[in-house]
């Protein structure tokens, strides 16, 4: 677990700017929104599904072993009673039953894998006689004013995928998706279908390595877009489906002017020189930055102030929100023994945060956290390790409650 | 039946702890300290170690220098410094294409002619020769896992310079060596990215004990740290990272206790130990059961083999045995304090089943022991050659004696073992992983300082700067 300098949890805050609202999104998405942020427990792992397509040949290779029409009492691990159903049904249509009783003839079964295949295995008989019945299929190999009574976040999921992805941008009623690969055009990400269809995918052609702690941004204007990544500006358009990039350090749409990312780091630097990992907007021309000191530091129209606060590593802005003129911090803070971050609310008062009673907790490690201006979600990329896949989320500021 | 499901399972926290502390921003810059227990005397991968720990700690720092063609990691084989290979019918020749644009840490880029020189150096017996963008290796019998074979960290692609200077192309550069440690330095224009650390310096010979002091006086950032020490860290607030687990705790009958008269009582014994409580207890969670020579990870069949557990049992069968196999001398490596107190705690066991059980650990000359107590590394690699190197590091003395597999299937890797595990004069009793104790400039990162398969991931290693 972090520490912070007082001996407190950590903050981890993250957020990003840029400007796509994403109305489409919204209301589609609210039911599975609320759902994501009342429920704090990460999805658990499903790794014994993935065996299930390995039943047919294994059932096969069973039944070689034992007598025909006879009884068996198959014994799988306890989390693999779904691929052990499907040998026992598999099993049943060959003649062969499967029973509790200490009279049958006894199989222990495991499904698992090593680091060349995946196999099924199984103990066939007693102690004298005993069969071992093993098949197996390679891997696949390497060649996803008192707003504080009232103001809540809220967590609306956008798009999941397995591999990594570094932001999403709304392109009308279509979804592209970056990743340090590719852009992706995806089509039907509605509600129960976060996986959406992937449409098309552009390569991002550069002779650069990317930075180990990789970051990149979208954005839409019309039927065009720019992929930011460091030291690439790649450019494209939605309808044909193009992208062209370039070995090239540009300005990233973040908010505050800034000189991109440097080809081999993760930070951005100001045109003083100042280093900073992310720009939450608060306001007018105001903004607070994330320094690579993990301070937080108030921009106003030039002028530098650093904010009290914990450490922080991410942090979204919202500003004119809520019929207020207060503006908005959430930052993120990472539980000590679950793989999920929390969400916090802060309220910019002057130059100190306000703490709110509003948290939400994300399925997941947050890994990008990009502000849009003003009160538009800002967009949040988590990697649920648990479930091993990533994550794209909306988050905003509910007046509501 | 057998239990699927151990009650050890503090391992598996203590991996996931590694991902729990994720989600700060890295940072780059600063230099690394690390230590090492063993003085690596040369750090050129094509060299012979001394002896097994040099040779493991060589392996540490060669894998920040060097790379191989191809490496195994968590979810199998995977390109590296070739991005293809193809074999012919028999396996015997293959052609493997080279990734392009690599470059070496002197600023030139890899040529196929420099990755061939290599492998002629690691393996005299292979035909190596350029073929355009690749290169071909022609082994004299059919060789069907070469792609695992070449990702050994023998076979890793060595340039020789002048001066005999190492260069390699790995995340870290040769910076400095002498006696006492290594410094390297990060290798900016690295096809995987630069590290985040400007460089890492290295101490080598330094006890365990001294390695926990200096990571808790913050003199070092990352220390190898023994399971029985884990507990004193944690305390301390201070991250311990693990890997897989990669070491076989076993017991090893002697000659005179290997005839079939002795059979009961190594079946006994073995039924005696309570492995469990040597995990949660002895080991403080850092370790898992093992009744198996190769752990699941590697075998993917273990849950089915091996002879159960069971102290009652035990305790009924001992009264059974002849007179002369109720005493035990039980030897241990003075040397290695884990294996001492695994030992103690099967003397525990045993005493508690009926045997009267002495446990050895000699400097010098000592009476005949019945058992010895060893503990070895088990390679990340396929099935059948995990198994051959295993029971080879097993046998280092000349004994046991222990057949092979038949071929290189899996099903014959299991009849091997399970015959092996049948006679019962090897006993597994854990499986270890590798820890290290990580100091607190280091960042919390996804990527955990312990590679997954064994050795240090400090390429993706981070240290904070000082607040302000």
């Amino acid at each position: 677990m972090r520490r912070s300098t007082t001996g407190t949890d950590a903050r981890v805050l993250s957020f990003a700017a840029v400007g796509f609202h994403g109305r489409g999104w919204w209301p589609r998405l609210t039911l599975a929104a609320l759902v994501l942020t009342t429920q704090a427990t990460p999805a658990p792992a499903q790794p014994a599904a993935a065996f299930v397509d390995l039943a047919p040949e294994f059932a096969s290779a069973i039944a070689r072993a034992v007598a025909p029409a006879s009884a068996v009492r198959i014994t799988f691990a306890p989390d693999q009673a779904q691929v052990q159903a499907e040998v026992v049904r598999l099993l049943s249509a060959r003649g062969i039953g499967s029973v509790d009783s200490g009279d049958a003839l006894p199989v222990r079964a495991v499904c698992s894998s090593n680091l060349r295949e995946r196999v099924c295995a199984a103990d066939v008989g007693r102690t004298d006689g005993r069969r071992l019945v093993m098949i197996t299929r390679p891997r696949s190999a390497g060649s996803d004013a008192d707003a504080d009574a009232i103001v809540a976040i809220e967590v609306r999921p956008i798009y999941t995928q397995r591999r990594p992805m570094l932001d999403v941008a709304a392109a009308g009623e279509q979804l592209l998706v970056l990743s340090s690969e590719s852009v992706a055009l995806v089509a039907d990400a509605t509600v129960g279908n976060l996986g959406g269809r992937i449409v098309a995918t552009r390569p991002i052609t550069t002779a650069r390595a990317w930075p180990r702690d990789v970051r990149g941004r979208l954005g839409v204007a019309g039927q065009n877009f720019e992929a930011f990544l460091p030291g690439v500006t790649c450019r494209g358009t939605i309808a044909p489906f193009t992208l062209v990039c370039a070995d090239e350090n540009e300005s990233w749409p973040i908010g505050p002017d800034n000189a991109g990312i440097a080809p081999s780091r993760n930070t951005f630097s100001t045109r003083d020189g100042f280093t900073f990992y992310e720009a939450a907007p608060v306001g007018g021309s105001r903004w607070l930055l994330v320094s690579d000191r993990s301070t937080l530091t108030l921009v106003d129209n030039g002028r530098r102030t650093v904010v009290p606060s914990d450490p922080v590593e991410h942090a979204a802005g919202f500003s004119d929100t809520c019929a207020g003129s207060s503006s908005y911090l959430v930052t993120d803070a990472r539980a000590a023994d679950v793989n999920a971050d929390t969400l916090r609310l802060f309220r910019l008062i002057d130059a100190r945060l306000v703490a709110s009673a509003s948290t939400a907790t994300l399925p997941g490690a947050l890994t990008a956290l990009w502000s849009a201006a003003g009160s538009g979600p800002a967009t949040a990329i988590v990697h649920d390790l648990n479930a091993g896949r990533y994550e794209a989320l909306h988050i905003a500021l509910s007046c509501a409650r | 039946m057998k239990r699927f499901t151990s009650r050890c399972l503090a391992l598996v926290s203590v991996a996931a702890a590694g991902a729990v502390l994720s989600a700060a921003r890295p940072q780059y810059g600063g230099t690394l300290r690390a230590e090492l227990e063993s003085v690596v005397g040369s750090i050129d991968p094509a060299a012979p170690a001394a002896d097994l720990k040099q040779e493991a700690a060589r392996a540490h720092i060669t894998s920040l220098v060097f790379e191989s063609l191809t490496a195994i990691e968590p979810e199998g084989l995977r390109p590296s410094l070739a991005t293809s290979w193809q074999a012919d019918a028999r396996s015997s020749r293959w052609r493997v294409r080279l990734r392009s644009g690599v470059v070496l840490h002197d600023r030139t880029t890899l040529e196929p002619w420099q990755a061939a020189a290599a492998l002629h150096v690691s393996e005299p017996a292979w035909k190596v020769a350029v073929d355009g963008d690749a290169i071909t290796i022609e082994t004299n019998e059919a060789t069907p896992d070469l792609p695992w074979v070449v990702a050994d960290g023998r076979h890793a692609i060595v340039v020789r310079g002048a001066g005999n200077a190492l260069i390699g192309s790995g995340p870290f550069r040769i910076d400095h060596v002498d006696a006492a440690g290594v410094a390297v330095k990060a290798h900016e224009p690295y096809w995987r990215a630069r590290p985040f650390v400007d460089g890492v310096q290295i101490d080598m010979g330094r006890r365990f004990d001294a390695q926990l002091t200096d990571l808790e006086n913050g003199r070092a950032d990352i220390v190898s740290v023994r399971p029985t020490d884990a507990r004193r860290l944690t305390r301390r607030g201070l991250r311990v990272e693990a890997s897989r687990p990669l070491e076989l705790v076993a017991l090893i009958f002697e000659p005179h206790r290997a005839a079939d008269t002795a059979a009961p009582l190594r079946r006994t014994l073995a039924a005696a130990i309570n492995r469990d409580a040597i995990c949660a207890v002895v080991l403080q969670g850092q370790a898992v059961p093992a009744r198996s020579i190769l752990p699941e990870w590697v075998s993917g069949y273990s849950k089915l083999i091996g002879p159960a557990d069971g102290s009652r049992l035990a305790a009924a069968a001992v009264a059974a045995l002849p007179i002369d196999q109720r005493t035990v001398v039980l030897r241990v490596d003075p040397a290695d304090s884990v294996t001492q107190a695994v030992a103690e705690r099967i003397a525990v066991d045993a005493r508690e089943a009926g045997f009267a059980i002495n446990v050895q650990a000699p400097a010098g000359l000592a009476p005949r022991a019945d058992a010895r107590l060893v503990r070895v590394v088990v390679p990340a690699t396929t099935a059948d050659r995990s198994f051959a190197q295993t029971t080879a590091r097993l046998t280092l003395r000349g004994w046991p004696a222990i057949d092979q597999p038949s071929g290189a299937t899996l099903d014959a890797t299991y009849r091997a073992e399970q015959a092996l595990l049948d006679r019962g004069v090897v006993v597994p009793i854990v499986h270890l992983p590798e820890l290290y104790g990580v100091g607190e400039r280091v960042g919390a990162s996804l990527q955990s300082a312990a590679r997954p398969l064994g050795g240090w991931n400090l390429a993706d290693v981070w240290l904070r700067s000082s607040r302000p």
